[in-house]
């Protein structure tokens, strides 16, 4: 409806069917939109308006346009340079839907930079219904702590719908995911009703909920906050070793802001990129230990030098022996 | 010493009925208690029963036979909460306490910050109380009881004096206490006697005035008759309400937390229900406990016509103080609430084994890379992976992140079996065996593509190729 109405704004605004006139906005604050969409221009104040229905109809107090509507600018980063450019980030709070053809396809990648920053917090991330056992060692790896997963396979979608807003509500989870499929709850069961009460519930709890869902979901109407569809690239080439390729990512709804952005990210870069800097780290402190225990042996270069793996030259090999896995 | 008295006006009639409909207690035949919508009928305490009930009509009127075994329980754990003020309270039966509060003023600001504080707790469990400061036990007592401003003031018939003596003092033109304490206490002992004299000095301070303090029992049960039955559940939630407001201030006096609650439910054909509440943290707060019962009523039938409940803490443990971080990064709403509370509530409508959260065993068996387990409590794993990074800093990044980059995020259990015209190999093998005493597997891994159709969409997995050159999917790169 608030698309429909800035449509018809615009449409009056457009310079070329209509006469200019001014639409004055009572919010301030409001941040601007994304840059494909087309924004409606100010016109100068002066221009002399001849609709004056519309213009008083757009002075309405009732009457919002889409642009007013204050953007969620509280946002997690979600670790991928192309997914916080296209989304600013994942929101803090609210219904995020993911539609994807089967699991497995690298929809935990994209979430696991988000679950490695909020697992700083003392708060759950909830997986509610998940479809296979999530595995601990590869979270452990990736900086998510285990003590704040909490899992939840309830038997009946009743009480599962109840457990997602218990949860979503209580303001003690930060992230809760929950996989539709399996006997627990079917596509068919979560009605628009249900949505609601979910979208409120992660509202009023502050925490953010991701639904899985099947592909098949994007031509439903959703009342979710965020829709991204998820596709895997295809490529010919295989990928570094056990990650999957790229992800597509289409974005179908987003509140606040317009639909149709697409973009790709790349599971592999954020967690390899981690993982480098911190071994990087951990050789250069290993070094500066073993240089400071290790006092009979010459310092043999500066630790500047020492940055490179593979030529430490001057160091004694020992030294080396526990960095390189 | 500053003596703080408590006096309840209402409690023989409090302990019987919560309700503000006319009622009286009744003694004797005679009118022993009335609450304010009796007495503005007319009613009069010492009237006998039958004039009262021809002022105020059969049906209008409620009458209670007094009981006084259940007013000296009440008071009792009236000043078991009210512990928590002071560690000297005594009774002054029948209807007040006398609380010392000159070593709990620096912790609670000031005499009056106290006094408020004993009335809302009185407030919360569903008694009037009216306090007074005083020097000495007996004055506090005397001035709570008749309401008067000072001892100048105090009318004589407030103190525990022999009638005889009162109408002496009367029949002199003495009727309040300020004159009398201005008598030589001589003349007093001559003309009143030594009981006389004692009650005056002890309301001055000249005499000793031992009290008998109170000890809080070690255990807390609490037992509640009620009138009438109760045929919903709704019913049955307030009176719960303030038998846990009970514990909650049982246990702030005993500086303990309750880990575990019984709650039994039962009626005059003796049919029980028993509802037991645990906590994955040992906690004072009565509201949680209150949540989760409400939860935990939902689905449970109550015997019909409730009539009795009891409450008893089963698990009691020394209460720790929440310690808070030093920096604010949540809202101070969200850090307001307890994140176990979610836990015992999924726990109580789910079951136990619905909530589980992973481990990783330190194995190098395939099938044992992660491992569901009953949930911890938050607070209680904080603890413990804190103690764990002190472990294993002696040791930074051992051989850990070396093959675990390559494990998979997703695991079947147990892994799928699949054709291998499914797969496509892309990286591998890797020969994983396990000794003996685990199975003694010898499995080759690949990392592979596995796509059912030229339709469908093609996901990365962990297959791999066991002895008898069976193909399974164990798990994918979700």
């Amino acid at each position: 409806m608030r698309y429909r109405v800035e449509a018809m704004a615009q449409k009056l605004a457009d310079p070329q069917t209509a006469p200019l006139f001014p639409i004055e906005s009572p919010t301030t604050a409001h941040t601007p939109l994304s840059a494909t969409s087309p924004t409606p221009k100010k016109s100068p104040a002066s221009t002399p308006s001849r609709n004056d229905g519309t213009a008083e109809l757009l002075r309405h107090p009732q009457l919002w346009q889409a642009r007013q509507l204050k953007q969620n600018d509280e946002c997690w980063s979600s670790g991928y340079s192309a997914f916080d450019a296209a989304l600013n980030g994942w929101p803090r709070s609210g219904l995020t839907e993911l539609l994807l053809d089967r699991p497995g396809i690298g929809e935990l990648q994209l979430l696991l930079p988000l679950m490695r920053t909020l697992s700083d917090q003392q708060r759950w991330i909830v997986w509610i219904n998940p479809p296979h056992l999530p595995c601990a060692p590869a979270l452990e790896a990736a900086g998510v702590d285990l003590g704040k997963i909490l899992m939840i396979h309830p038997r009946s979608s009743e009480d599962l719908l109840w457990a997602m807003e218990r949860c979503l509500q209580s303001g003690t989870a930060s992230l809760v995911m929950t996989w539709v499929g399996g006997r627990a709850l079917q596509e068919q069961d979560l009605t628009a009703s249900q949505s609601r009460r979910l979208k409120l519930a992660a509202k009023a709890g502050r925490s953010l909920a991701c639904l899985f869902r099947g592909i098949a979901a994007k031509d439903q109407a959703s009342l979710a906050n965020l829709r991204l569809q998820l596709v895997p690239e295809v490529t010919k080439t295989p990928t570094a070793i056990g990650r999957p390729a790229a992800l597509c990512v289409s974005v179908c709804k987003r509140q606040g802001g317009w639909a149709g952005a697409e973009f790709t990210v790349q599971p592999d870069s954020p967690v390899s990129r981690l993982h480098t800097q911190e071994r990087r780290f951990r050789e250069q402190l290993m070094l500066w230990r073993h240089r400071r225990t290790d006092r009979s042996q010459p310092v043999a270069c500066p630790p500047e030098a020492s940055t490179n793996r593979s030529a430490p030259s001057g160091l004694p090999k020992r030294t080396i022996t526990p960095i390189v896995h | 010493m500053l003596w703080l008295a408590i006096h309840y006006p209402l409690l023989g009639l409090e302990v019987l009925t919560p309700d503000d409909e006319a009622a009286i207690v009744v003694e004797n035949n005679r009118v022993y208690l009335a609450n304010e919508a009796a007495l503005q009928r007319g009613i009069q305490t010492g009237s006998t029963l039958a004039s009262a009930i021809a002022i105020a009509g059969a049906h209008q009127l409620t009458h209670l036979s007094r009981n006084p075994q259940r007013e000296h329980t009440q008071l009792n754990a009236l000043a078991e909460a009210l512990y928590q003020l002071s560690p000297q309270v005594a009774l002054a039966a029948p209807d007040g306490l006398v609380l010392e509060i000159q070593a709990s003023l620096r912790l609670f600001g000031n005499a009056q910050a106290i006094s408020q504080r004993a009335e809302l707790i009185s407030f919360e469990l569903g008694f009037r109380g009216r306090c007074r400061l005083a020097a000495t036990p007996a004055a506090a007592i005397a001035l709570a009881r008749a309401q008067a401003p000072d001892l100048e003031r105090l009318p004589l018939h407030a103190l525990a004096l022999p009638a005889a003596a009162i109408e002496r003092f009367q029949n002199m033109g003495l009727v309040q206490v300020g004159p009398v304490l201005k008598l030589p206490d001589r003349a007093i002992a001559r003309r009143f006697g030594k009981a006389t004299l004692k009650v005056l000095r002890q309301l001055r301070g000249d005499t000793p005035d031992p009290q008998r303090f109170i000890e809080p029992a070690a255990e807390f049960e609490r037992q509640r008759h009620l009138l009438d039955p109760i045929r919903s559940k709704q019913g049955v939630l307030f009176p719960a309400q303030r038998m846990l407001k009970e514990l909650e201030h049982w246990l702030i006096g005993r500086q303990l937390a309750v880990a575990e609650l019984h709650w039994l439910f039962s009626n005059s054909q003796n049919e029980r229900a028993d509802v037991i509440l645990r906590f994955s943290t040992p906690h004072q707060n009565a509201d949680r406990a209150f949540r989760l019962l409400r939860l935990k009523l939902e689905h449970l039938s109550l015997p019909a016509d409730v009539l009795s409940l009891t409450l008893q803490a089963t698990r009691l443990e020394p209460c720790v103080a929440e310690v808070g971080p030093l920096f604010q990064t949540l809202e101070p709403a969200e850090q307001q609430r307890c994140p176990d509370e979610l836990l015992d509530q999924l726990r109580t409508r789910l079951g136990e084994g619905a909530c589980c959260t992973l481990i990783a065993p330190s194995q190098h068996h395939p099938d044992w890379l992660s491992k569901r387990v009953s949930v911890r409590a938050l607070s209680e794993s904080r603890a413990l992976s804190e103690t764990r990074a002190l472990s294993e800093s002696r040791a930074p990044g051992e051989a850990k992140t070396t093959t675990r980059d390559y494990r998979p995020l997703w695991l079947c259990r147990p892994p799928q079996p699949i054709s291998p015209r499914q797969l496509r190999l892309l990286h591998g093998p890797e020969r994983v065996r396990t000794a003996w005493w685990h199975g003694g597997v010898e499995r080759d891994y690949y990392v592979a593509e596995h796509r059912v159709s030229a339709h469908q969409t093609p996901a990365q997995c962990w297959a791999f190729n066991d002895e008898q050159d069976r193909w399974f999917i164990h798990g994918y790169f979700g």
